[in-house]
């Protein structure tokens, strides 16, 4: 008999939608528009609302700076949102790979400049944070933000 | 009739998981889909730290079925809640007619190593900076004693990031041959104790004056380098007044050394921290001490290769234990057979 696990629990993941973008910050504002009506729609806290569009300023904002190599002036733009989870994803085409922590670190000590804070803003709004670097070829940064402090789901994933 | 083959082949099989599962790189076979065919715990260690459940392996199989090349690797930061880095291979299986069936990953927790790393280089910068100041204040040294002593951090200073990559390099790797340990340890007693007498530190080893030898198989030099870095540390570490000793114990195949410092502010010197060498490396960038003393560590990467382990204590601010504890040389332990007359 298989045991019960989390891996077991685990399934492929698809996206709700997933758009190809230009890499211009005024991009940014159009894809909140998009999610405002989603996440009114589903009742989000106005707080975990604002949590939700900060980080995701800060992810394309970085996407669209650092991760704009010439020949691939585009962002990729993915997103599920339900009534238990709101899961966002940004792809870079960059393909430069480099260390979070090293720059989460930095925003605590630095005061120069403007940048620096992305990364350590994402980390303290969203309640899950992973980085998936193809080196060369694309970055991924995936954000998700429960709306109630409840514990997520037992199963993860939907098949599509 | 059949019943043995199949028991047998059922036992192969339950062989082969215990060895899938024994793995220390998380394994898995994925489907084209991003579905997860098989895998070992380890990739459920990985990914649910404290079997709490996350988004962070749902995701990544989405990223992974959309490379487009037939192998490669990537790198993983699970940035929150895990916080962890792993380094990932990957391999696309085919079938007969060469279409894709999947893909098999291999995972490697690889956080410690880029700490390690990030420290080390961090280390090193600061070592080279600090060699280029003492170069320039050794070429503006007008007095020979002073252009002396400046030489001597030098040569320190080297020592140390000699030290220092041999102990990042992981294990030591030795040659082994079988002596008494004891021989080793009078030896070094010999070059040492009479300075002890000079500078007023007491010395006492009634507890090594058994005559039995203590029979281990390792590299004569190292052991000799352990015992002569004790010896040297009381010498360097203890005030007048103070006081060094020696005790053994032999028993279940295994000798026990037990090295006694005793004076004021010893601990500051020796304690449980002494052979954590990435600490020391963190005290100095932070900035809270300009030493890097590795000779404890050094000794304590000497134990390890022999198959050994070393602990440092403080009963109190004025006291600190040495204890080394090493398998004995088995062979010399089992009498050989026919020599009985």
């Amino acid at each position: 008999m298989t045991p019960k696990t989390n891996c077991n629990n685990t399934k492929k993941f698809s996206f709700d939608a997933s758009l190809t973008i230009p890499s211009h910050i005024r991009e940014i504002e159009n894809v909140r528009i998009r999610l405002v009506s989603l996440l009114d729609k589903l009742s989000y806290p106005a707080k975990v609302k604002m949590q939700i569009f900060l980080a995701l300023d800060e992810a394309m904002a970085n996407a669209i700076e650092h991760g704009n190599p010439m020949g691939n002036p585009s962002i990729e733009f993915s997103y599920s949102i339900t009534e238990q989870m709101c899961l966002l994803q940004v792809v870079d085409f960059g393909g430069h790979t480099f260390n979070p922590e090293y720059f989460e670190k930095l925003a605590t000590v630095k005061d120069w400049g403007m940048g620096g804070r992305g990364i350590f803003l994402i980390k303290k709004l969203m309640d899950e944070v992973y980085y998936f670097f193809n080196p060369g070829k694309s970055t991924t940064l995936v954000m998700i933000k429960y709306p109630t402090p409840d514990s997520p789901p037992s199963t993860f994933g939907k098949t599509g | 009739m059949d019943a043995q083959p199949t028991e047998l082949l059922f036992a192969e099989s339950r062989r082969i998981k215990g060895i899938f599962e024994a793995m220390t790189d998380g394994i898995m076979v994925v489907d084209c889909n991003g579905n997860l065919l098989l895998y070992n715990k380890v990739v459920e260690e990985l990914f649910f730290p404290d079997r709490q459940p996350n988004y962070a392996l749902t995701t990544y199989l989405s990223t992974l079925i959309k490379q487009g090349t037939s192998d490669g690797q990537a790198e993983v930061v699970l940035f929150k809640p895990h916080a962890v880095v792993l380094s990932n291979r990957y391999v696309v299986i085919r079938d007969t007619e060469g279409r894709p069936e999947g893909f098999v990953v291999s995972i490697r927790n690889v956080t410690e190593r880029r700490n390690l790393d990030r420290r080390f280089s961090q280390f090193f910068a600061i070592m080279l900076r600090k060699e280029a100041r003492l170069l320039r204040r050794a070429r503006r040294a007008k007095k020979a004693i002073e252009r002396r002593k400046i030489m001597h951090r030098l040569t320190n200073l080297s020592k140390n990031l000699v030290s220092l990559t041999q102990l990042r390099g992981g294990p030591l790797r030795i040659d082994k041959d079988p002596f008494n340990l004891i021989d080793l340890y009078e030896k070094a007693k010999a070059k040492y104790v009479p300075h002890f007498t000079k500078v007023g530190i007491k010395f006492q080893d009634d507890g090594m004056q058994e005559t039995s030898p203590i029979p281990i198989r390792g590299h004569k030099n190292l052991f000799l380098q352990v015992f002569s870095t004790l010896f040297a540390k009381a010498r360097h570490s203890l005030p007048k007044g103070g006081e060094m000793s020696f005790a053994r114990t032999v028993e279940d195949g295994r000798v026990k050394l037990f090295v006694h410092f005793q004076g004021k502010g010893v601990n500051e010197r020796i304690n449980a921290l002494s052979h954590d060498w990435s600490n020391q490396i963190d005290c100095v960038i932070n900035g809270d001490s300009e030493i890097l003393d590795l000779e404890l560590a050094f000794i304590c990467h000497i134990v390890q290769a022999h198959k050994g382990s070393i602990q440092f204590s403080n009963e109190s601010d004025d006291n600190a234990v040495v204890q080394i504890d090493i398998p004995l040389d088995e062979e010399s332990l089992t009498p050989p057979l026919g020599k009985e007359v």
